[in-house]
């Protein structure tokens, strides 16, 4: 018999807290829900069908901490995406519920909202409500392994003594609104509120001149340099070319190949991990992966979609390098040679003092308050000792 | 012709030009009904048989004589679809789509097909069983039947907003290629032991601005056409044997799923597709011979 999950005493008072702001707003979804954007950055896109809400995010949270929400009743959303690591797990794979691994990392969730596309490489996968059935149902690998037990999920979020009245302030317009499409909604409304602006590179380019030491200020200006090329694929806003907002009107998608594999000589990667080329079978997409933001790198060990780059100095090392080699096994190759690897990663030289440099600009792009934020926070764990 | 009439012929038919043959046929039904609705429609129940050749398909059994040697067993645990744009066909080969009842296996047009019962030793999936597909359709002397296996793209790719049943049973979403799917079979074979055949579509490209998918590369739906049927008395077989005729079931290509996901690159998909008249890799379309008049 599982145990069941401790009874969230402390979130009552969210709750009721939630419900009195919700019935102070008017209620009634008459209102808009503005989110407080981190200054320069775009209105994140929302489905017409999905409006923001005080209490459609709040629930999103619970469902995001809730381990009900795996079949065996150990796993959540949040045991794959922890708020002090940025939203990921410390692993270069995840392991589901039931100890099967994913091929690729756990991605980080901060500004998940504004992603073109999600996942690491999937060009079908455009909203956050689409990518959120993949570890509830997905069996390929089993991860929170919920596939055919709607009716289970539904029952157990009804018996739950907060939910029903949650559901009903997040979707008061519906009579019955304790559903699967309802729980996706919700997560996904969790997650365009996980905004992360506020690093000591944010308050730099806001005016702070303090907010960067020297050294980082000169590893900004490397990172934005034709020299290191990084902001061509990690630029922007969100430290990603791959991005999307209202204001845009061109697909933004964005999938490379840096150069980490090459097992055959002309570009191959492992057969685990073809990255886009696993969905188009186009040879160019082989090793083509999304670049994903950079903020808060510092706290989202190991990198590269398989985690095989362990630290920031051995990503600096792969891209000066200009591709990695690999000696010996089964994926040996040496990425620097391969024909299909991104025109931009060709390489540079660093003295000591540049390669100092970027690594305290990267470090400088981690937004504390984020992984600290309590409204970000996991309403289940238990309260601190008084 | 007059106006009207020619309103009623394409109101149940599909895109095809009107005929004399066929205005025969719907000339005594304009007559006798009022103006617009009211023509006699029939009731139809297509019931579907799944076999294994020559036997009768049950969950969790195993089933000998099977693959491309002839000599390899298979065990099927869970078996189900969807079908779509189901279509009756007259003597005179017109057709005239069958209008699918709302229930919870039936939606807008789609039809989910179930042959395993989980209450049953050695079975997954859901209890319920799904063997018929209702409708009506107007009176008629109909010898065939047509229809889609597989979801519409339009419903393939909905994604919040569609949570009718049969739209809705999470065993049937194939997140990860963005749709569901349109064919599910689980099992194990002597050499596989998690086995699984899922058909769906792939290269799929998602526009962000949208929202959506907007299209995919194989689309992997496909036609079955049945003539010869008598409605009344015939079923439909849908034969898993027939579908792993080719396949050596007891090994797969290493790095990539037990079985076939329809992955575009998977070369063990190639043999299930051909059984099936789908095209996959360098392999073109060709008849499908799993469907067959029972």
């Amino acid at each position: 018999m599982q145990p069941t999950p401790p009874h969230p005493r402390a979130p009552w008072l969210t709750l009721a807290l939630t419900l009195a702001l919700v019935a102070l707003q008017g209620g009634c979804g008459s209102d808009s829900y503005e989110l407080d954007l981190p200054r320069g950055f775009p209105e994140p896109r929302v489905p017409a069908d999905n409006p923001l809400s005080e209490a459609k995010i709040e629930l999103g949270r619970f469902l995001f901490y809730d381990v009900r929400l795996s079949a065996n009743q150990t796993q959540s959303c949040g045991s794959c995406h922890r708020q002090e690591l940025a939203f990921t797990d410390g692993l270069p794979h995840a392991v589901g519920s039931t100890g099967e691994h994913t091929a690729r990392g756990s991605m980080a969730l901060g500004n998940a909202g504004y992603a073109a596309t999600l996942n690491w490489a999937n060009q079908a996968v455009v909203t956050l409500e689409m990518q959120a059935r993949i570890p509830l149902f997905g069996v390929e690998p089993v991860e929170l392994g919920l596939g055919g037990m709607e009716q289970v999920l539904e029952q157990r979020l009804r018996a739950d003594p907060s939910y029903p009245a949650m559901f009903a302030a997040a979707f008061p317009s519906e009579e019955d609104p304790i559903t699967v499409q309802n729980v996706l909604r919700a997560l996904a409304s969790f997650e365009r509120a996980l905004l992360t602006g506020d690093s000591p590179y944010d308050r730099y380019q806001a005016g702070d001149t303090t907010a960067l030491s020297d050294s980082a200020r000169r590893g900004m200006e490397l990172f934005f340099s034709e020299k290191v090329e990084c902001f061509h694929c990690h630029g922007g806003f969100n430290l990603s070319g791959s991005v999307d907002h209202e204001g845009n009107f061109f697909d933004q998608s964005l999938f490379a190949n840096n150069g980490l594999y090459n097992v055959d000589g002309i570009g191959g990667y492992p057969a685990a991990n073809t990255g886009l080329f696993e969905m188009t079978g186009d040879r160019l997409d082989m090793g083509r992966f999304k670049p994903p933001t950079l903020r808060n790198i510092a706290l989202t060990a190991p990198y590269m979609h398989d985690g095989s780059l362990a630290t920031l100095e051995a990503v600096i090392d792969h891209y000066a390098r200009g591709g990695t080699l690999t000696p010996e096994g089964p994926n040996a190759g040496d990425g620097r040679l391969s024909p299909l690897k991104n025109g931009f990663i060709s390489g540079f030289v660093l003295s000591e003092q540049e390669r100092a440099d970027l690594l305290a600009f990267l470090n400088a792009l981690t937004d504390e308050t984020f992984v600290t934020d309590p409204r970000f926070s996991d309403p289940f764990s238990a309260p601190p000792a008084p | 012709m007059p106006r009207w009439v020619w309103r009623r012929y394409v109101v149940g038919m599909k895109t095809r030009p009107p005929r004399l043959i066929g205005l025969s046929l719907l000339a005594p039904l304009a007559l006798v009904g009022a103006c617009g609705d009211a023509a006699p429609r029939q009731d139809v129940s297509l019931t579907f048989r799944a076999t294994m050749g020559s036997e009768t398909f049950a969950c969790g059994q195993p089933f000998t004589g099977l693959g491309v040697t002839g000599d390899q067993t298979l065990t099927v645990r869970d078996a189900r679809l969807y079908v779509h744009d189901v279509r009756l066909v007259t003597a005179a080969g017109d057709e005239v789509a069958l209008e699918l009842g709302e229930n919870a296996f039936q939606h807008q047009g789609i039809a989910y097909l179930d042959f395993a019962d989980s209450n049953d030793t050695g079975c997954e999936g859901n209890p319920e069983t799904r063997l018929v597909i209702e409708g009506s359709a107007p009176e008629g002397d109909y010898v065939g039947v047509r229809f889609t296996v597989g979801m519409p793209f339009e419903q393939n790719h909905q994604e919040a907003s569609v949570a009718a049943s049969p739209l809705n049973i999470t065993d049937m979403f194939w997140a990860w290629q963005s749709g569901y799917k349109f064919i599910k079979l689980d099992g194990a074979s002597t050499g596989v032991p998690t086995w699984r055949f899922h058909l769906g579509s792939t290269g799929c490209v998602g526009d962000p601005m949208a929202g959506g998918v907007t299209s995919c590369t194989a689309p992997n739906r496909f036609d079955v056409e049945l003539m010869g049927m008598d409605l009344a008395a015939d079923s439909i077989r849908f034969d898993i044997a027939e579908l792993v005729s080719d396949v050596d079931l007891d090994t797969f290509t290493p790095e990539t799923p037990p079985g076939c996901m329809s992955g575009a690159m998977d070369p063990d998909c190639t043999e299930y597709f051909e059984a099936l008249g789908l095209p996959h890799a360098s392999s073109p379309a060709g008849v499908q011979r799993v469907f067959t008049v029972d």
